[in-house]
């Protein structure tokens, strides 16, 4: 019989990304060791961290709202007087930035949060949350019940009962 | 006096020659121009050089030698908003140095405290001073890379690199500020 061909490409695929993450997790485990007892390299690796979150800060930096269309307009400004008078300038001159896709999506989203919030509450009810919330109140009545019953006499138990819910009839809980 | 119907002719067909011509300058400004702002911004981190260095830029691409649309326009619109803007920002840079020493203030010359080292504004300030000073090679990778925040091929293709090479270069980059910003 034909041994089964090598040029299986999901197979060669599928080795080399284990390959691939089990040598990244390698990597990764020897550096963390390497980390946690060379403190020369933590400092390094503390600084380069330091960089890439000031990188960070530049990237998020807030820009004035209009400064694209200020800058357009000057750039405009110094074209040929041809190029200046088109409508296309005229368009520049007014550009405002795009708002980025979750800007544009937001009011959206709060909907669909909002909807998705109202099901998980259907949801629950429907399940029986809320009936096993009940169950486990009076189990936990009846449970702080017989203690004191145990231990106390009869009327200070009904004047604690009374003090811890002070909304249930007393009496109408089965003592055990 | 001309009738208005021959000026009116006339300004159209000066209109379309230039349009012609030099259209291609005001597409590329609306194609091109948020992003070049927002790499501007993040160099400059100043309302007026953000202004003047865009406005260097489409002057420059409207008087080139040839007058010509560069053959890869996104690289060079990158590239040189990147080159003038750290033209600036080092021409600053020696300004505020030299009114330093004119003021003769012994706390801006000092090491910087521990309060400003929490400051972020500081901290940008002196990693923006930091990347104008890096060599030309490993600082455009950094603001093709991280301030207009292109992916690795993208940067690639616009340095005539490979993408190995852009991104040890990044990294050297940033071992170099590191070192600096100790």
């Amino acid at each position: 019989m034909k041994p089964e061909t090598t040029n299986n490409t999901c197979r060669t695929l599928r080795k080399k990304q284990g390959l691939t993450a089990s040598v990244r997790e390698r990597l990764l485990n020897f550096s963390l060791r390497h980390l946690e007892s060379c403190p020369r390299c933590r400092k390094r690796a503390a600084l380069l961290d330091r960089i890439e979150l000031a990188l960070d800060l530049l990237r998020t930096e807030q820009r004035p709202f209009d400064l694209l269309k200020k800058a357009n307009t000057r750039a405009v400004g110094t074209l040929a007087h041809g190029l200046r008078e088109t409508p296309d300038a005229g368009r520049l001159r007014e550009q405002m930035p795009r708002p980025g896709w979750l800007e544009l999506h937001t009011p959206a989203l709060d909907k669909l949060l909002n909807v998705a919030a109202c099901l998980f509450m259907v949801l629950i009810i429907k399940t029986g949350v809320f009936a096993d919330l009940t169950k486990l109140e009076n189990t936990g009545r009846k449970a702080v019940n017989n203690y004191y019953a145990r231990n106390l006499s009869a009327e200070g138990l009904n004047d604690i009962l009374r003090d811890i819910f002070p909304e249930a009839e007393t009496n109408d809980i089965d003592l055990v | 006096m001309e009738p208005a119907g021959i000026q009116l002719t006339w300004d159209t067909a000066f209109f379309d020659t230039v349009e012609k011509s030099q259209h291609w300058i005001l597409r590329s400004m609306r194609s091109h121009g948020p992003a070049l702002v927002s790499l501007l911004w993040k160099i400059l981190g100043n309302e007026q050089d953000v202004c003047d260095a865009y406005q260097e830029l489409f002057l420059k691409l409207a008087h080139r030698p040839d007058r010509d649309k560069p053959a890869n326009l996104r690289a060079y619109l990158f590239r040189t908003a990147s080159n003038i803007a750290v033209t600036h920002l080092r021409r600053r840079m020696l300004q505020e140095k030299h009114l330093d020493k004119v003021r003769h203030t012994a706390e801006r010359a000092a090491p910087s405290s521990p309060a400003e080292e929490l400051d972020a504004r500081a901290m940008k300030d002196r990693l923006r001073a930091a990347i104008s000073n890096l060599p030309d090679y490993l600082r455009e990778v950094v603001v093709l890379r991280d301030l207009a925040e292109l992916p690795y091929t993208e940067v690639a293709r616009m340095l005539n690199i490979p993408g190995s090479t852009a991104r040890v270069y990044r990294y050297k980059a940033v071992q170099l500020l590191a070192e600096w910003l100790k």
